[in-house]
């Protein structure tokens, strides 16, 4: 199930905000982990199962994992910890590459799972007694399918000392509301732009370039805005999740970007890969090791067929590059021009997310040159561009953050007349939303071609 | 010290606007949620959408099974939205949001102005069209005494570009139709129906030759297209007149309903010949019915009200007339056609609609068993360059 699905929006969401109100104590636990069942067993029990015997296997590998910690067996406790991250690796790799389709969210929650071991390996925390309290923190459901990735350490802390707190749901909806407005009304409409220039067998240079620009800002509104709405409805619960999107677009290097966008698996590989590996505290061959590591990693991660592992090699060619030879050159070039050429870079980056394969990828670029023989401009591009410029105008817009500041500035700053402008907006946008979620199911019989 | 203090009363005062911002947002949010779900309870399920042409979901069983492959939440999902309430109100919502900020493209179906709704049309087929071609030639040839027509009528878009957004791209199916006639066999005849509907189109002499809503040409494109090929086809109309009547000022057509344009309606006329005392029955032998009118108002109740022309696509339709003028024409169509035969009545002795599409009979034994002097192949371009039932019916002739 998704959060923007109908049966989510006027079910599972009222109701669960309801009984988290209603319920006292513990039970307030409870009602997040039955959710959380729900929620993930929606689509079938099977991927559910898979998920128990998943949290099972590192309750026991956790308790170990303590044990032989606490016991100064530092040996026996790393080889514990290879075991178990192999284990995972290995179920990783046996749904990536078998073909037999992904159980929902397994990136997801086997990350959440090593964090789980790798805190107590490092120490930073100690193994969780309560086996509900692990499934909780693994199976949470705001966060179980797309993240974002919260360490352990982060989460169990925030379990034990949870406040119900009116401010804490009307935050979150807020959060979550936001959210839901970037991917039903931007998100989803960038998206059938796209299928728009996927459909086409032959497409111009400028096409390609549109078709370039809708996925990348689809790729955002629909990542940045789910994730929102999972930070959100995590602070309902009176969760804080760090925010998992920081105006990516904006920034002046590769560097920054992976600061920026998909805050949480970078801060994950950071804290479990590479400064492990001894950061950047170390010669600059290790040091160009150690990214090279972490970039592999983050390819494969996102995909496990060549164009993802050569997007993440891509990623962190430019980071390579920043580091040892950019460095400061162009800290005197505008900043514009330097967010251009960083989003120019991210783009390209992503025909090759979106690519079947890496070879599509690289003819999809050459598209971007004319390679179909349909010249750069034709009728094409120009009709996809202006029938989708106002989108494509509000998706600049809101990817800086200079709307939110205004909007800040004029809503809470001056207050009155124009916070009850916005809370009108807000409504007008729900309305859309609405009209955006059940509008995507129309659905007609057609009796065309007669 | 004193500034800070102000600062830190701004901090204060900026935060608590804002959590009550979010207040507001939340308990209107919450409202929504509750409000629409507490109503949906009460509100009785439908059975049928007119405007999606389809049935509705309704709450699936409750089966082990259907909770084991996870095909309830799945059905269920399905379900709530079908049954959403106001549901055309909210998908009407949707089409007018895109609208109204410029969008002009909604499922391959572009809003033209004056509100025609309008489709690129399909790309040829390059091999189901030189099948065709043959087909055609190769049939032309084994009846050297029969006259041979074409009609190919061209797409709204085609005829009417400048009603199309700025910029929409669309192949240029005049120069195909063009290219299409020049390979045909040179006995055959070409009515040259593009030119017409172009022509009476820049010049306005007629009203609407295509619906607004619906991707065929009116009973007025038709007439258009007859006059011209009266005089090819031999046809001495001099004493005929026809007048229209309206039977519906309701159609929503098939492009409405693809694109959620529901804005407009569309006008139905049929034609009634005077000047003539030629009367005639239709029989339709797969259906063992016959009826003396061609127009079938039972479909007038339904969605697709472009079917009151013969209730919709046949294989095989059997006209038979008291024109007694000898000749005997056989049409292989697409439902294009089912507009036209309403002009053709006075002019021939039998009338016989093929629609290869759905006819598997042998056709060399119905070219001899109607006595046929005169064939037409009258056809949508959009169908006539993409399908290949043709080709292979005209095959039976030679088997």
């Amino acid at each position: 199930m998704s959060f923007n699905s109908v049966s989510f929006l006027f079910l599972i969401l009222p109701a669960t905000v309801l009984l988290y109100c209603l319920i006292s104590g513990r039970g307030k636990l409870a009602v997040m982990f039955i959710t959380g069942l729900l929620f993930y067993g929606w689509g079938g029990p099977k991927d559910l199962l898979l998920l128990l015997l998943t949290i099972a296997f590192h309750y026991g590998a956790g308790a170990e994992l303590y044990y032989l910690k606490a016991g100064k067996r530092d040996k026996q406790a790393k080889l514990m910890l290879i075991f178990a991250v192999a284990c995972d690796v290995a179920l990783l790799c046996i749904y990536k590459y078998s073909g037999a389709g992904l159980p929902l969210g397994i990136s997801f929650y086997t990350f959440s799972e090593l964090s789980y071991l790798f805190d107590i390996y490092y120490g930073k925390a100690e193994a969780e007694k309560n086996p509900f309290k692990l499934s909780l923190y693994v199976s949470f459901f705001p966060k179980i399918t797309s993240g974002p990735i919260v360490k352990y350490k982060d989460f169990s802390e925030q379990l034990d000392e949870l406040r119900f707190d009116f401010d804490n749901i009307s935050d979150g909806t807020a959060l979550f509301v936001q959210g839901m407005f970037k991917k039903v009304l931007i998100a989803d409409n960038l998206g059938v732009a796209f299928a728009n220039v996927q459909e086409l067998n032959l497409i111009s240079g400028a096409t390609a370039w549109l078709g370039m620009i809708f996925y990348s800002l689809q790729l955002y509104y629909d990542f940045s805005g789910y994730s929102d709405m999972a930070i959100g409805l995590a602070k309902i619960f009176g969760f804080n999740f760090d925010k998992n999107f920081d105006y990516p677009y904006m920034s002046k290097n590769v560097s920054e970007f992976w600061r920026r966008w998909h805050i949480s698996l970078g801060a994950w590989f950071r804290d479990y890969v590479y400064i492990p590996l001894g950061g950047n505290r170390v010669s600059s061959g290790l040091l160009f090791r150690n990214l090279l590591v972490v970039w592999l990693l983050t390819g494969i991660w996102h995909g496990s067929t060549g164009n993802f592992v050569f997007w993440g090699l891509y990623h962190g060619f430019f980071v390579i590059l920043e580091r040892f030879v950019i460095k400061d050159l162009f800290d005197e070039v505008p900043a514009f021009i330097r967010i251009l050429v960083t989003d120019f870079i991210a783009f390209v980056g992503w025909v090759f997310f979106f690519s079947p394969s890496l070879a599509d990828g690289f003819y999809y670029v050459w598209q971007m040159f004319g390679a179909d023989g349909l010249g750069f401009f034709d009728r094409t591009a120009f009709f996809l561009f202006f029938d989708n410029l106002f989108l494509l105008i509000a998706a600049v817009a809101f990817a800086t953050p200079y709307p939110k500041k205004l909007h800040d500035k004029l809503a809470y700053e001056k207050g009155g007349v124009w916070r009850v402008l916005s809370v009108v907006a807000a409504v007008a946008l729900m309305l859309l939303s609405v009209s955006g979620i059940i509008g995507s199911t129309y659905t007609t019989f057609l009796y065309f071609k007669f | 010290m004193k500034e800070i203090k102000n600062e830190e009363l701004k901090k204060e005062e900026e935060f608590s606007q804002r959590s009550r911002h979010h207040q507001d947002v939340s308990i209107i949010f919450y409202t929504l949620l509750f409000v629409v779900v507490i109503i949906n309870l009460f509100v009785p399920n439908k059975a049928y959408s007119d405007e999606e042409n389809r049935s509705l979901k309704q709450f699936p069983d409750i089966k082990l099974s259907a909770f084991a492959d996870g095909s309830f939440f799945e059905d269920f999902e399905d379900y709530y939205s079908d049954q959403f309430l106001m549901r055309n109100v909210w998908i009407r919502m949707k089409f007018y949001t895109q609208y109204v900020v410029g969008k002009r493209e909604f499922s391959d179906v572009y809003v033209g102005t004056g509100d025609y709704l309008l489709t690129a049309p399909t790309a040829p087929d390059k091999d189901a069209l030189k099948g065709t071609v043959d087909g055609i030639n190769t049939f032309t040839e084994s009846y050297p005494d029969v006259n041979m027509y074409t009609i190919i009528v061209p797409d709204a878009a085609a005829v009417m570009k400048e009603k199309l957004p700025v910029g929409a791209p669309v192949n240029d199916q005049l120069a195909e139709i063009d290219s299409f006639v020049k390979k045909l066999d040179t006995r055959i005849q070409p009515v040259d129906a593009a030119f017409a509907l172009r022509n009476a189109y820049k010049t306005s002499k007629r009203g609407d030759l295509y619906y607004h809503t619906d991707h065929h040409w009116t009973s007025e494109g038709a007439l258009t297209v007859f006059n011209t090929a009266a005089p090819i086809l031999g046809l001495d109309n001099s004493g005929v007149a026809y007048i229209s009547h309206t039977v519906t000022e309701d159609f929503k057509g098939t492009l409405s309903s693809r694109s959620g344009d529901m804005r407009s309606s569309d006008v139905i006329n049929v034609y009634e010949p005077i000047g003539t005392d030629v009367i005639y029955t239709v029989n339709y032998p797969d259906e063992g019915i016959k009826t003396r009118s061609m127009f079938n108002r039972e479909m007038l109740e339904k969605k697709d009200k472009y079917t009151v022309f013969f209730g919709g696509n046949h294989a095989l339709v059997e006209i038979e007339t008291t024109a007694d003028t000898g000749r005997s024409l056989l049409i292989f169509k697409d439902s294009y056609a089912n507009s036209f035969v309403q002009f053709l009545t006075p002019y021939f002795d039998r009338i016989v609609l093929i629609d290869p599409r759905y006819y598997y009979d042998n056709v060399g034994m119905a070219m001899s068993s109607y006595g046929v002097t005169d064939v037409l192949f009258l056809y949508s371009a959009d169908i006539l360059f993409s399908d290949t039932a043709l080709a292979d019916t005209l095959q039976t002739a030679g088997d």
